[in-house]
Order: C-alpha cells, then sequence, then structure tokens
C-alpha cells in the first residue's frame, strides 16, 4: 500500500508535486546521445589507463600494507629498467592517433601480424585492430580533435584483409567468417552512425569514409556468402594480378573486366585526391582505391570504366588535387 | 526477461547497445524524480545527466552497482540533488511560462508554485534518509521493497523513517502554516 500513514492533507499536498511538465523529446535525445558519446570516450580510453593497473597492480595495495614500500620501490626501478620498452609498448596500446605513442601502437600492430602464421589469427588480430580504429574515432570525437586520414586509411587495409584472409578458406569456414566479419562490421557502422549522430559539429569527412568503407564491407560479406566462388576467385585473381574474367554475382551483377587489378606498392603515401570510395548501393566486387599504409598490404580492386563511361564511386566525397570537391562529384553524392 | 544483474554484466563492457537500453528505460523515471523534487526543467535534465555521467566513471573504475541498478541510479540522483541543496540553497520557484501547466489558470499556477516550493522546503528540512523515503514512497510511488533497497536499510528500517519523516513533516507544515 502506497499511501499508508499518510493524512488526506498531506496526500494532496504530494499530489500537486507529483504533476510535472512533459520531457522534451529533443532534450533528452541530445542527453542520450551526450551519454553514449561518453561512453564510447571511456571505453576508448580504458585501454589507456588499464595498462597502469595491469602493470602495477600492488599500487593499490601499496597503501594498505606500507611494509611493501621498499620492495615495490625495488620492483618499480627493475621493472623501469628492464621492462621500459615492453611497457612502452603496452602503454601505447590505448594511445590516440594524435599521441606521441600512436606511432608505437602501430608498429606493435603491424609486427603482431607479421609475425602471426596462422590464417584465422591474423583475421582475428585484423577485426580487433579495426575495433580500435573505430574506438579512436570515439576517443578524438570526445577530445574535439580532427580524425587524421591515416585512420581511415588503416581500417580499410584492416578491412580488407580480413576479406582476403576469409577468401582463402574452405567454403565452410569462409561463410563462417564472413558472416563475423559482417557482424562487426554492422556494429563498427552502428557505433559511427552513433557518433555521427552525435557531433554536432559539421560532419568529418573521414568519417564519412570510414561509415562508406564500413557498408561496402557489410555489402561484400554479403555477397560473399551467396556466392562464395566468385568471391574466392576475385581475390585469387587480385593475387596473381591480373584482370578477372566475367563474373556473375547473385544473377543480376556482372564484375567484368572493366575492372582492373590494382597492387599499389607498399609504403604508399596516403594520396586522398586520387581516392575513390565505391558508393555503398555500389554492388560489384569493386573495392576502394584507398592509399596503402606502410607495412600493410593492398589488397582492393580499383574501378575502372564501364561502356566506356567512368562508374560512379560516389558515397564520400572526392576530392581534387587541391583538396576541394569537384564540381561533378556533388551530383553523385548519396544522402 | 533481462535482469538488472544480466544488463550490468554488459554495461560494464560499456557496450552501446546495453547502455542505451539502460537509459531508456531508466532515465524517465529519475528526470520525474528529480522534477518533482527541485520544480526546474533545467536541473532535473542536469541531474540526469549527472547521474548517468557518475554511472558510468563508476563502471569504468570497475566500480558501480553488482545488482538493483535503479536503485543505485537513484540514490546518486537523489545525492545530487541534496548536494545541490546544500551549496545553493532553495528558493521559491519562478513562474516560468515553459513550465507553467496549461490546464491550470494563472491563479492556480501560482497557488501551486508556491505550494510545491513550500512542500519542497519542508521536505529538504528532514534528514536525508527521511527525505528519500518520502520522495520515492509518496511522489514516486516505489513499494517498501524497491525503497529498502536504494537506502540499502531492511524494509522494517524504513517503515520505522518513514513514521518519522511523516510525522516530522506534518509538525513543520502545522508549525510553520506553511501550506
Amino acid at each position: 500500500m502506497i499511501n499508508d500513514g499518510l493524512d488526506s492533507n498531506l496526500k494532496r499536498k504530494f499530489e500537486t508535486l507529483k504533476q510535472i511538465p512533459e520531457r522534451n523529446p529533443q532534450v533528452v535525445a541530445s542527453a542520450k546521445s551526450d551519454f553514449l558519446r561518453q561512453a564510447a570516450a571511456l571505453k576508448a580510453n580504458q585501454h589507456q589507463d588499464g595498462w597502469i593497473k595491469n602493470i602495477f597492480p600492488f599500487i593499490s595495495i601499496n597503501a594498505d600494507f606500507p611494509k611493501l614500500r621498499p620492495i615495490v620501490a625495488v620492483l618499480l626501478v627493475i621493472v623501469i629498467l628492464f621492462g621500459g620498452s615492453a611497457a612502452t609498448v603496452y602503454a601505447a596500446q590505448g594511445s590516440l592517433p594524435d599521441q606521441p605513442l600512436y606511432k608505437v601502437k602501430t608498429w606493435s600492430e603491424d609486427l603482431l601480424l607479421a609475425v602471426t602464421r596462422s590464417p584465422q589469427n591474423q583475421l582475428d588480430h585484423n577485426l580487433n585492430f579495426a575495433d580500435r580504429r573505430i574506438l579512436e574515432i570515439a576517443g578524438l570525437l570526445a577530445a574535439d580533435t580532427p580524425i587524421p586520414q591515416q585512420v581511415h586509411i588503416r581500417l580499410q587495409a584492416e578491412l580488407d584483409q580480413a576479406l582476403e584472409l576469409a577468401a582463402g578458406m574452405d567454403d565452410q569456414q569462409m561463410i563462417m567468417e564472413l558472416e563475423r566479419i559482417g557482424v562487426r562490421a554492422e556494429v563498427q557502422l552502428q557505433m559511427m552512425s552513433m557518433l555521427m549522430a552525435g557531433d554536432t559539429n559539421s560532419p568529418d569527412p573521414v568519417m564519412a569514409m570510414v561509415r562508406s568503407s564500413l557498408q561496402q564491407q557489410l555489402k561484400l560479406t554479403a555477397q560473399g556468402m551467396s556466392d562464395t566462388q566468385g568471391f574466392r576467385q576475385q581475390f585469387q585473381n587480385q593475387d596473381r594480378n591480373i584482370n578477372p574474367t566475367p563474373l556473375q554475382i547473385q544473377g543480376s551483377m556482372t564484375v567484368d573486366s572493366k575492372y582492373s587489378i590494382t597492387n599499389t606498392p607498399m609504403h604508399t603515401e596516403p594520396n586522398y585526391s586520387k581516392t575513390s570510395t565505391p558508393s555503398p548501393s555500389d554492388t560489384n566486387y569493386s573495392k576502394t582505391s584507398t592509399p596503402t599504409p606502410p607495412g600493410k598490404k593492398f589488397y582492393g580492386i580499383s574501378t575502372g570504366t564501364s561502356n566506356g563511361k567512368k562508374t560512379d564511386p560516389t558515397g564520400t566525397p572526392k576530392q581534387n588535387g587541391n583538396g576541394q570537391k569537384t564540381p561533378t562529384q556533388d551530383k553523385g553524392k548519396k544522402p | 526477461m533481462t535482469t538488472d544483474k544480466d544488463l550490468l554484466k554488459l554495461a560494464r563492457q560499456l557496450d552501446p547497445a546495453t547502455l542505451a537500453n539502460i537509459y531508456d528505460k531508466f532515465s524517465p523515471g529519475l528526470y520525474r524524480y528529480a522534477m518533482r523534487l527541485t520544480c526546474d526543467q533545467d536541473l532535473a535534465e542536469e541531474c540526469v545527466a549527472e547521474t548517468f555521467s557518475r554511472f558510468l566513471q563508476s563502471l569504468s573504475s570497475r566500480k558501480g552497482p553488482q545488482n538493483y541498478l535503479q536503485a543505485y541510479l537513484y540514490r546518486i540522483a537523489h545525492n545530487w540533488i541534496v548536494d545541490h541543496y546544500r551549496r545553493k540553497p532553495i528558493e521559491p520557484d519562478q513562474l516560468d511560462e515553459k513550465q507553467a501547466d496549461n490546464r491550470l489558470s494563472p491563479e492556480e499556477h501560482l497557488g501551486s508554485t508556491i505550494q510545491n516550493y513550500s512542500l519542497r522546503k519542508a521536505l529538504f528540512t528532514l534528514s536525508p534518509d527521511q527525505q528519500k523515503v518520502i520522495a520515492l514512497k509518496y511522489l514516486e510511488g516505489l513499494e517498501n521493497i524497491e525503497v529498502a533497497r536504494i537506502l540499502e536499510k531492511p524494509v522494517g528500517a524504513v517503515k520505522s523513517l518513514q513514521h518519522r519523516a511523516l510525522s516530522n513533516l506534518k509538525k513543520m507544515i502545522d508549525q510553520r502554516d506553511l501550506l
């Protein structure tokens, strides 16, 4: 019984206090968005903060056990002397692209991929690194820092490599992995949409490119699951660096020799003026011709011409040599 | 049905979908609670935002509730309101057009505003636990067991607090002739 013990006078007074105006839905949406952005930023920083506790878990014990202090001091000296480099690499894992340790982080990622033999583990690493890129974007947005193109470049390479590794597996495993890649891309895409919705500033062009890459990834995984043979052949053709033979995809789409295969040389400097990201609605197997980050192999297929006409690589704004949009690009820009 | 424990397990991983779910589930109640105690929409929104922000901080520092999420959030919200009024004593409500109830005439709105102010002023003179019991039970309509979870006290203690709180409140209203 809610009102037990309450006399009628007090009950009446409470009733007046109960009446409240309706909550403004716009304020609610904005507050919710802020809350989720804060959560994303905290998640991005968790790696960064976590390393201290992981390396020095005894620091909190120190206050409770003062006798341990000399031992802790000696251990700290040893750790600093001998474990400095390892700790630096570990500490770098939570760094953001605008921080000095970020280079160490990307270097350690490249190294990990280079020493990993199992394709399954390589695929796992690529997916995890792609997650990291999204978290980095969230962290940068929270800090109101522009997102460097390097983040998109690395993400694209990781997405490409994950698909290529899946294509090298047998049918059953490939479908399983493609499904996993697709689910991951879907979650990442949701996260990007959330971040973009919560960003009150003008949308960052790199975010748009990242979203487009993720949409493309989703499409490719879906296509791969419906036509494993065609999907695999596409990647085999890439490795041989030849033009693919006409390929029927889902009975209606054709990838023909107009899609020339490009293996961008390694250590290519990023040049966004030549970037042509396919539109999310592009149903071909064509991939983004994205500059390759140092140490990463590029697996994308460059878009060529179709029936003498240029294919429409919309979805993200193209730029001319000056980094400005060309007049024709806005026409093809999708909402 | 997802329990608070399940929600919290995912929330500790800062899973966006779970956090969005938690926000949708609990923010309306927290807003109502804050609104009733502050009679100020901006302040109530600030209270909700701060409550969820503190909740996130506690999750990221591996603290926070193990279960009874609602109780935890109400505790944060109430503490925030009490802290707020400790820093800035309660003032007579402004007659704010945007907060006015359209069903009331200006005179009725004025009367209601004065009555709300007086009642809230009396409420905040009670001890913090007594305030919580009154606000949660009579304004939010929570059961004794739920109030007991928020206060982290046995139901018997809640009943006793409720009895003393009502008695004090009535005494204050009668003595000061506030209402």
